[in-house]
C-alpha cells in the first residue's frame, strides 16, 4: 500500500503536473492526475495561488486554466532539498 | 546567581566556548529552514525556524553571561547600567535564557502538533512561563519543564525516524534523546558540578549531530544544483 502523502508531496505533485502540461493546464486535469478529492484540491490552488506558487487564467470560452510562477519552479528544483529537509525533522 | 556557579573550575572557560558552538549551529539550521520556509511557505517551517532561532538566542545569551561572570567587564557594565549588584545583573542573564529557551521549546513542540489553532501555543507559553516564574527555585522548575519538553520532542523525532526511516530523522532522533538527558543532568547540576559537565557533554554530542544532519543536506544541496 502507497504511504500517505504530506502536504509538501501533494503540493509537489500538484506543481509537477501543471509544469508537465507547460501551457496551462484545466482544473479537472489536475484533479485527474494529482489524485485529491475536489474539495482537497480547491483547497491546496487557493493556496497555491495565494502564496504566488502557480497563477490562475481564463481562456476566451472563460474556463480557468493553471500555469506556474517562478516561485512554483523554484519549489519544483528544490524539492530534493526540501524533502530531506522535512524528513530529517518530521516537517511534512 | 549565574550558571557559572554550577560549573567546576577546570571547566570554566570550555562551556562558553560549547555554548557558543550550540547557538552557531542553532543559528545556522535556523538560517536554512528560513531558506526552506522561503521555497515552500509551510507555517509550521516557519515555527520550526523560529524556535531554533529563540533557542540559539538563549545559548548566546548564556555564554555572553558566564563570560561576563568571569571577566572584569561584569563590573563595569553594573556601574554603566546602575544595576545594584553582579549577582541581580547575571540573574537578569538567566532569566533572559531561560525565557527565550522555553519559548523555543514551546514553539518547536507547536511545530509537531501541525494544527492551525494558534491557541495551544499561547496556553503552553504562558503556563511555562507562569510556572517558571511563581516557583520557588526557578531554574529547577525551568529543567523540568524543558525536560517535559524534550521527552516529547524525542517522542516526535522518533515517530519521524520510524516513518521515514533515513539516515537523517536518525541523528535528529538520537540528538533530542542526548538533548534531553543533558537537560536532565541540568536540573541536578545544583546538587553536584559534574553533572553541569555531563550536560555540555551531552549537548555537545547532540548538538554535532544536528551539526552533520545540516551538512549532509547542504552538501546533497551543492551535488544537485552542479547535477
Amino acid at each position: 500500500m502507497r504511504k500517505k502523502r504530506d502536504r509538501l508531496e501533494i503540493i509537489h505533485d500538484i506543481l509537477h503536473v501543471i509544469r508537465k502540461k507547460g501551457s496551462g493546464i484545466k482544473p479537472t486535469h489536475i484533479l485527474y492526475k494529482s489524485n485529491l478529492s475536489h474539495q482537497m484540491l480547491t483547497d491546496y490552488l487557493s493556496e497555491l495561488i495565494e502564496k504566488d506558487f502557480i497563477i490562475e487564467n481564463t481562456n476566451k470560452k472563460e474556463k480557468k486554466f493553471y500555469t506556474l510562477t517562478d516561485k512554483g519552479y523554484n519549489y519544483l528544483n528544490e524539492y530534493k532539498i526540501i524533502r530531506e529537509f522535512a524528513d530529517s525533522y518530521g516537517l511534512g | 546567581m549565574s550558571f557559572a556557579n554550577f560549573s567546576p573550575e577546570w571547566f570554566f572557560g570550555i562551556d562558553i566556548a560549547l555554548e557558543f558552538l550550540f547557538a552557531i549551529i542553532l543559528l545556522a539550521v535556523a538560517l536554512f529552514g528560513l531558506k526552506i520556509y522561503k521555497s515552500t511557505c509551510q507555517r509550521y517551517v516557519k515555527y520550526f525556524s523560529l524556535s531554533f532561532f529563540l533557542i540559539g538566542i538563549s545559548y548566546v545569551i548564556q555564554s555572553i553571561f558566564n563570560y561576563l561572570m568571569l571577566s572584569k567587564l561584569n563590573e563595569a557594565i553594573c556601574y554603566v547600567m546602575k544595576v545594584q549588584s553582579i549577582t541581580s545583573f547575571n540573574l537578569y542573564g538567566m532569566y533572559a535564557h531561560m525565557l527565550f529557551m522555553t519559548i523555543g521549546l514551546v514553539f518547536l513542540v507547536y511545530m509537531t502538533f501541525k494544527i492551525e489553532d494558534k491557541r495551544p501555543l499561547w496556553l503552553l507559553m504562558i503556563i511555562s512561563l507562569l510556572a517558571i516564574l511563581f516557583s520557588f527555585n526557578k531554574l529547577y522548575t525551568f529543567y523540568l519543564i524543558s525536560s517535559v519538553y524534550l521527552i516529547f520532542l524525542v517522542w516526535h523525532f522518533l515517530k519521524n525516524y520510524l516513518k521515514n526511516k533515513t539516515k537523517n530523522s536518525l541523528f535528529i532522533a538520537i540528538a533530542f534523546l542526548f538533548l534531553f538527558f543533558g537537560n536532565v543532568h541540568f536540573l541536578f547540576s545544583m546538587q553536584h558540578d559534574l553533572f553541569y559537565v555531563i550536560g555540555h557533554i551531552l549537548e555537545l554530542f547532540a548538538y554535532l549531530l544536528i551539526l552533520i544532519n545540516l551538512l549532509t543536506i547542504k552538501k546533497n544541496e551543492k551535488k544537485e544544483r552542479s547535477s
